[in-house]
This record gives C-alpha cells, sequence and structure tokens, in this order.
C-alpha cells in the first residue's frame, strides 16, 4: 500500500508542477506571441487613422475559411500614391518588381485537425474582435487570445458572454452586395454596415465533426 | 483526483518533455498579383472533355488555388450526364504521377524541347529528301479538330501518311460496311424497346460505352425484358431477366438456331438460298431459341452482338436484325457512333509499308500501348531503325525506349483539344492546368512548329494548336462571348451541321449478296471436348490504356472482387471436375505456349469455358506477362486450351471471400409475391421534433450495376490511401465504401444471379461503435452522423470489433508517407489526411454538409438545404443507386422515396438503426 502510494506521489508532484507551467506557457505566455515581420505594419495605423475596414484587407474573410492575406498589388492599390517614398514601403515595392511574394510570420495559427471557417462566423456577424481582440489598437501584431479548444467552446456554450457585435470599422456586411476597393472606403457610410440580424434561436454547434473531419 | 484528471496531468508531463509547448513557426505566403478567378480556400470549377479512345464523356474539374483534385461528370453533356466512372476519378493520378516521362531523350540522353524541334526537322526533312514516306502513327480518337490538322498535313505534305489504330478491332464496323455501305458502328439506343437480346455484349459493364449505356437503361421508366447469353458472368448478364451460359464457341450456332425458327416459315426463293447457308452453322439444337425467336418477332426487339465476335456472328446478328423488323428496314433511324470506324485497313497499310521499308520516318503518338498489344507491330517496329522513330507519350514505355527521339506530351488536363460524343454533342477540352512538367507540350503544338518551319507557309496565321481549334470551330462559335459560354457548359452543338456531318441514316436495305458471301466463309475453330478460352479486359486490367495507375489496380473487380492482380476463371463444377481450389495455379496450354496463371472460381461462367485476362503487365510496366495477341489465332475471340493443374497455390489478393448469403441474409431479395404477402409499412421516420436535418442514404441495389465508380470518387474525395497487394492480403484495404457482391442461385448455373450491396458507414442511431470507444472519438452530431474525430483517436479498435457492418477502417501504417511531392497535390484540401493509428470510415461527406450550411449562413439564402448538394459516390454513380438527403424534410427526394418503396436496414435485427436505407430489390422475373 505504501509502495503505491509512493509511486503514485513520484509521478503525480512532478506532474502537478511540470503541468502549472505548461498551464501558464499555454494560457498566459504564449498570448502576446509577437514574431518580428519583414513589413513593418501597423493594424493601429490603418485602421485607427484611416478607417480601412478588415475585410478590405483580408478579402476572402466573407466567402472562404481561410480570411486571406492582401497581396502586394493590394497595398499599392493606396500606396502607389500615398506615402510612396516611406523607406517601410521598400518591402513592398521590392515585392512588386521581383514579383516575390512578402512573407509573413504567422501569428493566429490553427493546428490542421482542425476546420475553422472565417466565412461561418462573419455570416453569423460576429465581429472580428470577437477572436482576434482589439487589433486596431496594436502597433505591430500579437496574438491576444489563447487560440485553444477551450477558448473555442467556452464561447459555442456561452455566446452571449463573449461575442462583440459587428462594429462598423470590421466591414461585415450585412447585404450581400459585392463592394470593392475604392466605393468600400468612399462611398459606404458607417450606418450600412449596421443592420442588426436576428441570430437564430438555435445553441451553437459544439459536436466534435463541427471542427474535426 | 479521478481518472479523468489523472489522465491529463500524466499526458500533459509526458507533453512536456516530448517538446517545448511552442508551435513551430509558420509562413504565410500572399500572392504578389491576385487573380479575379481565385479565392483562397474557394474551390473553381472547370469543363473539359475525357476521350477514351473514340469516347467522349464530359467532365467538371474542381480546382483549388489553381490545382485540379477531382473530375467529375459534367451534367449538360449527352454522354456523361453528370455521371462518371472510375476510370475518369483516377485520371488525377496520372496528372500528379511522378513517373511520367519528364524530359526529352535523345536515344539515352536527355535534351531540351527546343532541341527536339531541330531533330525532328532534320529526320523529316532527310526523308522529303529522298522522296520517301513520314508516318504519323496515332491512336483512335473522337477529336474532329484533331482529324482534320492531320487531313491538311497529309494535304500539304503528301509524303506524310496517317495511320490510326484501336486497341479492340471491332468487328461489327467492318460487317456493317458491307452489308449497308457504311464503315462504323451503331448507337445503340434502349428507348422504346420491350426486349433485349443480348449475345456477349457486357453493355453495362466493360464496354467503353458503358457509362452512357449504364445511364439510359437504368433511367428508362419501362425497363425492357433483357436476355443474355454468354460465356463470362458478366454485370449484364447479372442484370438480365433470363441468362445462358454459352459457350463461346457456340455464339454462332446459336445465333444460326434462332435466325432459322425466324426463316423457316418463309418460302421466299432467295431465303431458302440463306437458309441453306445458315443451316451448316447450327452446330446443335437449343431448347431456349424458339422462345427467343418468337418474343424477338412479338416485341420491339434489339439485337447485341459483343464487338469483338466473329464477322460471321455480327453477319448473323444483322439479318436478325433485319428480319425482326416488321417493315423490313435496316437499323432505321440509327445513328452512326462518331470516329467508329474499323481501323484495321489502316493497321493493314502500315504493316505492308514498314515490310516494304518505304517509311523513311515514323512519329509515333500516344500509342505505345495498342502497339504494345499488338505482337505483329511490335515485331516490326523492333526491326525498324531507332533513329527513324520519334515518339510522343506520356510515359517511358518499353516501346518508347526503343525510339531514338521521345518526347513528353502534355496530359490531357494540361491540353487544348475538343471531341465529339455520341449524341453530336461537341466539348472543348481546355487545360486546367499550365503543364506540371516544363519540358513537356502538347504534340499537336510541336508538330505545328516543325511543320512550319520546313514550309513557312503551313497554316498561314495560326500560332498554336489552340487557334487552330478556334479556326475550325469559327463557323459556330463566333465571337469571344460564345466561347465563354462554350467553356461554360462544356457541350454545344452543330445543329445546322455546320461545321461536318457526324452521322448519317443507314441503307434501308441490306446487301444480301455480301451477307451471303461472309456466312459462306463460315468454318468452324472450337473442338467440342476441350476447354475454350477468352481473353476479355476486366475491371482490373482496364487500366493498360492509360498505364499503371494503383488506384485502379486496387480497385476490386466488379464480379471478381479482385485486386492488384489478375486470374483464370472457371465455374465451381468445372474446377470441382478438375480438382482445382481457389488459388491453385494451372498451366494452360494452347498449341506450343502455355499461361500459367492462379484460379479464381465464380459461378456462372459456362461449361468448359476458361476466361483469361487479354493483358496482363506488372506494376511497373516494365513487362507485359499475359498478351493475348501472342494467343489468338483466326481472327476468332476464343480458342482450345488444355489445362493442367500444378501443386503451386497464389494467396488471391481479393476482398470479399463469402460470396453466398445465409438463410437469414444481410441483405433480402424479394419475388413480387413476397411483396404482396409480407405488405411491409413504409419507414418513413415522421420525427418533426427535432429542427435539425436527419442526413440519410437510400441505396437502390435493384439498380447496381457494381462498377465501382462510388468506390473511386470516395477514394479520390476522402483522400484514401492505396495500401498495395500484400496490404490487401492482410486485409487492410482501406476504401470506406465496401462494394459487396454475392450470388443468390448459387445451384444455377445459367442464372446464379450476382447482385451488388454498396456498404458505406451506415451512420447508425444506436451505434455499436460510440459507447465502446475509450477516448469518445467516436461520437453521434446532433444531425444523426457518426463522427470520428481522428485528434482523438488512440487506435484501440474497439469500434471496429463492435462494428457489425465492418466499415471501419484502421491506419496501420502512414500509408501516405513515401508518396512523391507531386502526388500530395491530388488531395483535396477540404478535409484531413489520416494519420498512422487512428480508424476512419465513411463520413457522409461531411466537408460537404458544413459547405452547404455555410451556403445557408448567406444572406440570399432561404435557409433550407433540399437536395442542394449531393455526396461524391451519390455524384459519381451512373445509374442513380445512391440518393443522400435530408428525412425531416418532405421536400427532399430522399424522404419521397422512403414513404413509397419498401426497404431494409442491413442486419436490422441488431436494432442499430441505421442512417441507410436500402431500397428492396424485387426480382424481375416474377413480373412475367
Amino acid at each position: 500500500m505504501a509502495g503505491k502510494s509512493l509511486i503514485f506521489a513520484i509521478v503525480l508532484i512532478p506532474a502537478i508542477f511540470i503541468d502549472i507551467i505548461l498551464i501558464y506557457d499555454v494560457y498566459v505566455k504564449n498570448i502576446g506571441y509577437e514574431p518580428a515581420q519583414n513589413a513593418s505594419f501597423s493594424h493601429r495605423q490603418h485602421i485607427e487613422k484611416y478607417e480601412i475596414k478588415c475585410m478590405f484587407c483580408h478579402f476572402a474573410s466573407e466567402k472562404s475559411d481561410y480570411a486571406a492575406l492582401p497581396s502586394t498589388k493590394n497595398c499599392l492599390i493606396c500606396h502607389s500614391a500615398l506615402r510612396n517614398e516611406s523607406k517601410l514601403l521598400n518591402v513592398v515595392n521590392i515585392s512588386m518588381d521581383s514579383s516575390i511574394p512578402i512573407r509573413w510570420n504567422r501569428i493566429y495559427r490553427l493546428p490542421d485537425f482542425v476546420k475553422f471557417s472565417h466565412a461561418a462566423h462573419i455570416r453569423s456577424q460576429i465581429d472580428c474582435s470577437t477572436c482576434h481582440g482589439e487589433v486596431d489598437k496594436l502597433d505591430s501584431m500579437r496574438l491576444l487570445k489563447p487560440m485553444n479548444m477551450k477558448w473555442c467552446v467556452d464561447c459555442h456554450r456561452n455566446p452571449v458572454k463573449y461575442i462583440i457585435p459587428p462594429r462598423s470599422i470590421s466591414g461585415i456586411f450585412q447585404t450581400n452586395a459585392e463592394i470593392k476597393g475604392e466605393e468600400l472606403i468612399n462611398t459606404v457610410s458607417n450606418e450600412d454596415y449596421f443592420i442588426p440580424v436576428p441570430r437564430s434561436a438555435k445553441p451553437l454547434p459544439l459536436n466534435c465533426s463541427t471542427c474535426h473531419y | 483526483m479521478n481518472r479523468r484528471n489523472f489522465i491529463t496531468l500524466i499526458s500533459t508531463t509526458l507533453g512536456l518533455g516530448a517538446a517545448s509547448c511552442k508551435p513551430p513557426d509558420e509562413r504565410i505566403v500572399p500572392v504578389v498579383e491576385p487573380s479575379s478567378e481565385v479565392y483562397p480556400g474557394v474551390p473553381n470549377y472547370y469543363t473539359s472533355v475525357f476521350t477514351m479512345q473514340n469516347v467522349a464523356y464530359g467532365t467538371v474539374i474542381k480546382t483549388y488555388d489553381g490545382r485540379p483534385v477531382k473530375i467529375d461528370g459534367n451534367e449538360l453533356h449527352p454522354a456523361s450526364r453528370g455521371k462518371s466512372s472510375a476510370i475518369m476519378q483516377y485520371q488525377i493520378y496520372s496528372l500528379y504521377d511522378s513517373k511520367r516521362l519528364r524530359k526529352p531523350h535523345l536515344g539515352n540522353e536527355a535534351v531540351k524541347l527546343e532541341d527536339t524541334i531541330q531533330t525532328i526537322i532534320n529526320n523529316l526533312k532527310s526523308a522529303f529528301e529522298k522522296n520517301k514516306k513520314v508516318g504519323i502513327i496515332i491512336e483512335q480518337h473522337c477529336s474532329p479538330a484533331l482529324n482534320e490538322f492531320l487531313i491538311k498535313l497529309s494535304n500539304d505534305f503528301p509524303l506524310v501518311i496517317n495511320y490510326v489504330l484501336s486497341t479492340k478491332q471491332s468487328q461489327e464496323a467492318g460487317v456493317n460496311k458491307l452489308l449497308c455501305g457504311i464503315d462504323g458502328e451503331f448507337a445503340k439506343d434502349f428507348r422504346n424497346k420491350e426486349y433485349i437480346f443480348s449475345l456477349g455484349w457486357d453493355f453495362l459493364g466493360e464496354d467503353k460505352y458503358s457509362l452512357y449505356n449504364v445511364h439510359q437503361y437504368f433511367s428508362l421508366n419501362k425497363k425492357p425484358k433483357l436476355f443474355v447469353a454468354e460465356s463470362n458472368m458478366t454485370v449484364t448478364g447479372a442484370k438480365a431477366n433470363e441468362r445462358l451460359a454459352l459457350r463461346p464457341d457456340e455464339y454462332e450456332s446459336f445465333l444460326a438456331d434462332i435466325l432459322l425458327h425466324i426463316l423457316i416459315k418463309n418460302s421466299d426463293k432467295e431465303i431458302s438460298e440463306l437458309i441453306e447457308l445458315i443451316k451448316p452453322i447450327r452446330k446443335n439444337n437449343f431448347a431456349i431459341t424458339e422462345t427467343i425467336a418468337k418474343n424477338l418477332l412479338a416485341y420491339k426487339s434489339l439485337i447485341l452482338i459483343e464487338a469483338d465476335q466473329s464477322p460471321i456472328a455480327h453477319c448473323l446478328g444483322a439479318i436478325l436484325n433485319y428480319f425482326i423488323n416488321s417493315d423490313k428496314t435496316f437499323l432505321k433511324d440509327i445513328k452512326l457512333l462518331p470516329f467508329s470506324a474499323n481501323h484495321n485497313s489502316s493497321r493493314m497499310r502500315l504493316i505492308d509499308d514498314l515490310t516494304n521499308h518505304s517509311l523513311e520516318s515514323l512519329i509515333i503518338i500516344n500509342a505505345d500501348n495498342i502497339i504494345a498489344n499488338d505482337k505483329q507491330l511490335i515485331e516490326l517496329l523492333k526491326k525498324y531503325d531507332t533513329d527513324k522513330k520519334i515518339s510522343f507519350s506520356l510515359y517511358e514505355t518499353d516501346f518508347s525506349k526503343t525510339c531514338g527521339l521521345s518526347i513528353p506530351t502534355s496530359h490531357w488536363l494540361e491540353s487544348w483539344g475538343d471531341a465529339i460524343s455520341i449524341h453530336g454533342g461537341y466539348s472543348i477540352q481546355q487545360p486546367i492546368i499550365a503543364p506540371i512538367n516544363q519540358e513537356s507540350e502538347q504534340f499537336q503544338d510541336v508538330l505545328l512548329k516543325v511543320f512550319q518551319i520546313i514550309t513557312p507557309g503551313f497554316l498561314k496565321g495560326i500560332n498554336s494548336y489552340y487557334d487552330f481549334i478556334r479556326r475550325y470551330y469559327a463557323p459556330l462559335i463566333r465571337n469571344e462571348e460564345e466561347w465563354e459560354q462554350v467553356l461554360k457548359d462544356g457541350v454545344f452543338y452543330d445543329t445546322d451541321n455546320l461545321v461536318r456531318r457526324i452521322g448519317e441514316d443507314a441503307n434501308k436495305n441490306i446487301n444480301m449478296v455480301n451477307a451471303k458471301k461472309v456466312l459462306s466463309e463460315y468454318k468452324y475453330y472450337g473442338a467440342n471436348n476441350r476447354f475454350q478460352a477468352i481473353f476479355v479486359n476486366s475491371n482490373e486490367i482496364n487500366e493498360d490504356i492509360f498505364f499503371p495507375n494503383p488506384l485502379l489496380k486496387e480497385l476490386p473487380g466488379s464480379m471478381t472482387k479482385l485486386t492488384w492482380h489478375s486470374a483464370a476463371l472457371l465455374n465451381p463444377a468445372e474446377a470441382g471436375k478438375l480438382g482445382i481450389e481457389n488459388g491453385d495455379n494451372i498451366k494452360i496450354e494452347t498449341g506450343n505456349k502455355e499461361i500459367k496463371l492462379p484460379v479464381l472460381i465464380i459461378d456462372g461462367i459456362a461449361p468448359q469455358t476458361i476466361i483469361l485476362p487479354a493483358i496482363q503487365r506488372n506494376i511497373l510496366a516494365k513487362s507485359v506477362q499475359i498478351n493475348s495477341s501472342d494467343y489468338r489465332t483466326n481472327n476468332l475471340p476464343y480458342i482450345s486450351v488444355e489445362i493442367k493443374k500444378t501443386n503451386n497455390k497464389t494467396k488471391l489478393a481479393l476482398v470479399q471471400k463469402q460470396n453466398y448469403l445465409f438463410e437469414s441474409g444481410t441483405g433480402r431479395f424479394n419475388s413480387l409475391k413476397y411483396y404482396f404477402r409480407t405488405a411491409q409499412k413504409p419507414i418513413f421516420n415522421n420525427n418533426e421534433n427535432t429542427k435539425d436535418n436527419k442526413w440519410v442514404m437510400a441505396i437502390d441495389i435493384d439498380k447496381c450495376n457494381g462498377c465501382g465508380s462510388c468506390v473511386a470518387a470516395c477514394q479520390i474525395e476522402n483522400n484514401i490511401p492505396v495500401v498495395g497487394k500484400e496490404e490487401v492480403l492482410n486485409g487492410r484495404i482501406m476504401h470506406w465504401l465496401r462494394l459487396d457482391r454475392y450470388f443468390l442461385n448459387p445451384q444455377d448455373i445459367n442464372n446464379p444471379k450476382p447482385v451488388w450491396i454498396p456498404v458505406p458507414c451506415q451512420q447508425c442511431d444506436n451505434a455499436p461503435c460510440e459507447s465502446v470507444c475509450p477516448v469518445s472519438a467516436s461520437t453521434h452530431s446532433p444531425d444523426g452522423l457518426n463522427e470520428t474525430t481522428y485528434s482523438r483517436c488512440i487506435g484501440s479498435r474497439y469500434c471496429m470489433v463492435n462494428c457489425p457492418y465492418k466499415v471501419r477502417r484502421f491506419n496501420f501504417y502512414d500509408y501516405h508517407k513515401g508518396t512523391e511531392k507531386s502526388l500530395e497535390l491530388m488531395n483535396n484540401p477540404e478535409l484531413l489526411r489520416r494519420m498512422r493509428g487512428v480508424v476512419e470510415k465513411c463520413s457522409f461527406c461531411i466537408h460537404r454538409i458544413r459547405q452547404e450550411k455555410l451556403k445557408i449562413k448567406d444572406f440570399n439564402s432561404n435557409g433550407e438545404m433540399i437536395d442542394s448538394f449531393k455526396t461524391a459516390c451519390q455524384a459519381a454513380c451512373p445509374s442513380n443507386v445512391i440518393i443522400f438527403g435530408d428525412l425531416n424534410n418532405h421536400k427532399t427526394q430522399v424522404s419521397k422515396l422512403l414513404s413509397e418503396r419498401n426497404s431494409f436496414h442491413l442486419l436490422g435485427n441488431l436494432n442499430t438503426k441505421p442512417s441507410i436505407y436500402y431500397l428492396s430489390e424485387l426480382l424481375e422475373s416474377e413480373y412475367a
């Protein structure tokens, strides 16, 4: 009996100890993951100052599983005229001239056995900041949410507590109208974005095959 | 502390020890210039056309980020009608196959594509200077533009001679030419027919038109009565109302017997002459022929003769067809099949020219396979000077190695082309992806370049084969918008015959003089007391047209259920007489040659008949082991052989070893009497309490002909690996959808009645697999699916043991590991590629369900999903066996069907409540 509890203690005590480190690692330390990027891009500048909608650059998020990063050409829609002498834009110009894409370090990362659809969430009118935090306050992009299963499931269990309704800055359309490029910046006013649509009374899916297949 | 927390802690400890808990650094690389068509993660669909000799099937190709991942049928196309065959599905493999010829080879040296053009020019120029002929050997095709291109070539360069070769010499076209002056085969129309008599023609199975035939036959409202007389046990025989197992040397005799029953009453002088000619052909009397003759006269009938049969048989069939028609017209209103002429004359010309040495240079285009199957040709070509042979091919083959210059061509998914199908629908073959292999180009472009350099005026203004196609169809497709529309639809019609007439009506009268001439040449080649062997192209072997395709090799034969290798087929009675068991090796002696093969015993094969594979090649196409052209003589479909048992045994890579159903039966096949006796209530699940969907599948086994296209479609859709022969022998085949074949009447040699039952995961509501999983990797979803969560699975395999249907598959190895990088592009990105040590199974195409659920989240959607999508197997099935949908919605096809028809569950007594409803088969012989 004594031997058994000794083995138990030998296994368990380090386990608990390491677990604490691990929980810290995953829940606290990983938040704030901020790798150096090849191009210094400030979300705050673009969103807070110039009110560019998220959807303008992350153009696929309404249609696809992936939000997509803007192509080099997409950057140059504005920057061929705006502040085009800035040194910070060297990366973009070099990429355009050499046809070599800009390589970004991935921050929001899901393992490949998880299927997450941006389109499903955006069509349900969940604001970007629900999962990505207040990106509009960041000069340098970093991980603001833990991105683990518990975090996903918590929200699916109790959405009212977590979900942020769409903000105008996200550019989540309530209509399916195709609004492109310059129109998006110039013609669409803030009010156009915010048409409340009743969310279905159905509970959010929690079964395994929602994400794993 | 409970068990759960304990496990959590222990596993986290171990996890920490193994890795430093940090996700690996990953990159995101966006494009420089966006394409207006391509969205990351959103598939695009393009039409194209798949051709197999002279048959064209319109296709729709799904691409992700510009790479093709799946080939399906085009719903607008008259031949494919949205359906696909296994061969079509597996074409995606040959696109990414790394074994494809990478670089042009001059001798043994790899050269650049540009350099080869100069070599060809030098070769041709020297031939033209000597005033000697240049031969272009090409496989039978159905491309009007290519035909025109080759005609233009030989018009402008009279020394260029075209030879068209085909794999199977159709005797029918030759006979048709003699009897009604048209060189070609006729399209068979099953509509408005009441009685079909087929002599050995497997039109629902191995025929190249079978995809079209199956769809046409099974979508008839009133099915004709089908009588089949055949030596092999074929799919058509299985679907017949009545069947007769006939020795292959009795075919002509059988036809003559029927014909005599019809003609005997006629006292016309000309006909009595005919009777005198037919009488010697009738060797023995058959009991059943009188009824057949009566039926043929009484109903609107159709007579089908196997294309491979002797000219005598085809001639008898044509005469029979003529006399049973009430208005005495020879095949009225029947259209010619495009490009179905008999190419024997072309082959004879080639052989003559090769023996005379009148050809200075030879260009062989994609014809390696035909040449490999033709003993006489290959011997002649071997003697030919190596430098004079230029070969264009997809793969490096035995033959291409003997050519001085071998050039890789591009795959059909990488090249421009066109095709004409059965009912005159034209299709444009558009490249879906730029040539993966940069040193390859489509042969038309290379030829165009070469001949334009030799004579700069040749086809002026045309810079590529694309231009040539545009110019060829210019009368039909007038502007850019119409061209876009044609590419979008994938099919267009030439209603005013602007391009070329494709079919002519046949002569009204039969040429009796020629018919008599053919019949007078009759000679009996069989031998009464010996075994007769016939060579067939079976499912597993068909892939030789497209070169080794491991996916096709592993697809079980529809009747044999054999993978990876072929066997000699015998019926149980004959095998018993010879003392042979399944897997015994035998020696088949014919003349001074012999074939060694293992035996597979199959019900329903004619007495004293042995079925041999037409060609057997080893996996890497290094050598041909069996080639029917070595043995066949006299242009007959059969040969007489001697069978000797040896002491060796071969393990047969069978996927199903149980051929008969037990008394209680897993499947139910009721006669009409039974149906009335036990009028069961339809099992419509009127479950309206849940707002959720209830996904169910109805499988109509009555229509299933075991073609395996569902298995193939499932494999490509779900990234299911190929496991190899060794693993199949271990019983570890990975196909999620199993296609069981059972013989219902094992005692009856004439009609053993094979039936097929597709068995995917039954998605039980009371699932035995779910209750035993120790880690909850197998769970139930609100919409009634059994989910498997691969990331949770620890591979205990309890679920596999507890599943009564045995539909779960375990990944014993990382089967994907070690596949070439290029083949990884073939994978479907919509779902996970499973790792080693997890159990997987059919998911009801869950990714398609999820995508559809996403669509109803769209603001324009009304939120209903009524048959708006199909599972991969359903989409492919040519005879609409599989119907998938939501049972909780009254408007869906499946809920309507289940409320109308009787259905049963597999092993329903176990109360597993499966979501798969099998519609009961009614044995149709009970109708009459």
